[in-house]
């Protein structure tokens, strides 16, 4: 038997955590990764790994409200057009500092966690 | 020589089927050979194998002597193995495609229970364990390696599901790192009892 509270503590603290990652600065966010890693693909997939993969489930079940999910799906429509589009390189180092892209991610991540922290 | 003779006396025969199917272990398969035999040389090869695997099957009707070598061809010089020469010597021996591997790692489960043995799987073998146990096996979704599939220089993205064919949120990745980058391969995993995820170089070290 699914505990659904337990379980959606748990998402909840999942999106916090990987959207405050998205949300961080540059500087911040290369402290919270070793030298040599790919941040802002980890940045990315983490929040995909962590977030969007259950919000289907989370929805579906009424457990999150609809504006959470439309939020949630904004950033991760601008992340797939990010790894879909080959015309610029979104995932070096020196993207996630220049790029509005990651800018506009950043705007997005703030808007989502000021629909989970309330 | 002293290869060959070392390396009989791993081998016992197994009789589990008409088959004649044959395993090589490091740990569980002393034969009587192995006490008969000087006892400083075996161990020195049960700890070189400890290194690459703990078992491999054999599965061939390849013929090997269990009788042949005799003590004047055993000679009492040492000389290190390494797992890539043990792995050479029977691939030569019984042919590549009759030597499997097997890891110290069991199941998906052993590696969301300490998930630093995931490093002790290469990406080929945890994408085949997971395969084997039903965790959906896909590309990465987001990134420079999005959508590329693993066996195209993608990276993996495996997930648990519950019966209900729903993700249980344990996950585990390998990302292939790049070179264009100078980033580094790593492997990810996720399970409900740690806070966050954990990450590893392909090595055994952490990644924060």
């Amino acid at each position: 038997m699914l505990d659904l509270n337990k379980e959606l503590k748990k998402y909840i603290e999942n999106v916090i955590e990987a959207t405050k990652i998205i949300m961080a600065s540059y500087e911040e966010q290369k402290s919270m990764f070793s030298e040599n890693f790919p941040i802002a693909d980890e940045i990315a997939l983490n929040f995909s790994d962590e977030v969007v993969y259950q919000v289907e489930y989370f929805k579906k079940n009424n457990l999150i409200t609809d504006i959470q999910y439309q939020k949630i799906k904004a950033l991760d429509e601008k992340l797939n057009f990010m790894s879909s589009d080959k015309s610029k390189d979104y995932w070096s180092i020196e993207a996630l500092k220049t790029f509005n892209e990651w800018a506009e991610c950043r705007e997005l991540a703030k808007k989502i966690l000021k629909e989970f922290i309330k | 020589m002293a290869l060959k003779k070392k390396a009989k006396d791993k081998v016992t025969k197994k009789k589990s089927d008409s088959n004649d199917s044959k395993k090589v272990s490091s740990s569980d398969n002393k034969t009587k050979e192995d006490s008969d035999t000087s006892s400083d040389s075996n161990d020195d090869v049960d700890n070189d194998l400890d290194d690459e695997s703990d078992t491999i099957d054999v599965n061939s009707n390849v013929e090997y002597n269990e009788g042949t070598g005799s003590d004047s061809e055993i000679t009492n010089e040492k000389k290190l193995l390494t797992g890539d020469d043990w792995n050479n010597y029977f691939k030569n021996t019984y042919g590549s495609k009759n030597v499997q591997w097997e890891s110290a790692v069991k199941s998906m489960d052993d590696i969301l229970d300490v998930p630093s043995d995931i490093t002790k799987l290469k990406p080929q073998q945890l994408a085949d364990l997971a395969k084997k146990e039903g965790w959906v096996v896909e590309p990465l979704g987001k990134g420079r390696k999005a959508g590329i599939p693993f066996e195209e220089g993608g990276g993996m993205s495996i997930r648990k599901l519950n019966p209900d064919g729903i993700p249980t949120g344990e996950y585990i990745q390998y990302h292939p790192g790049s070179t264009y980058h100078d980033s580094i391969p790593y492997y990810k995993v996720s399970y409900g009892n740690y806070k966050g995820p954990r990450r590893f170089e392909l090595g055994g070290g952490v990644v924060k």
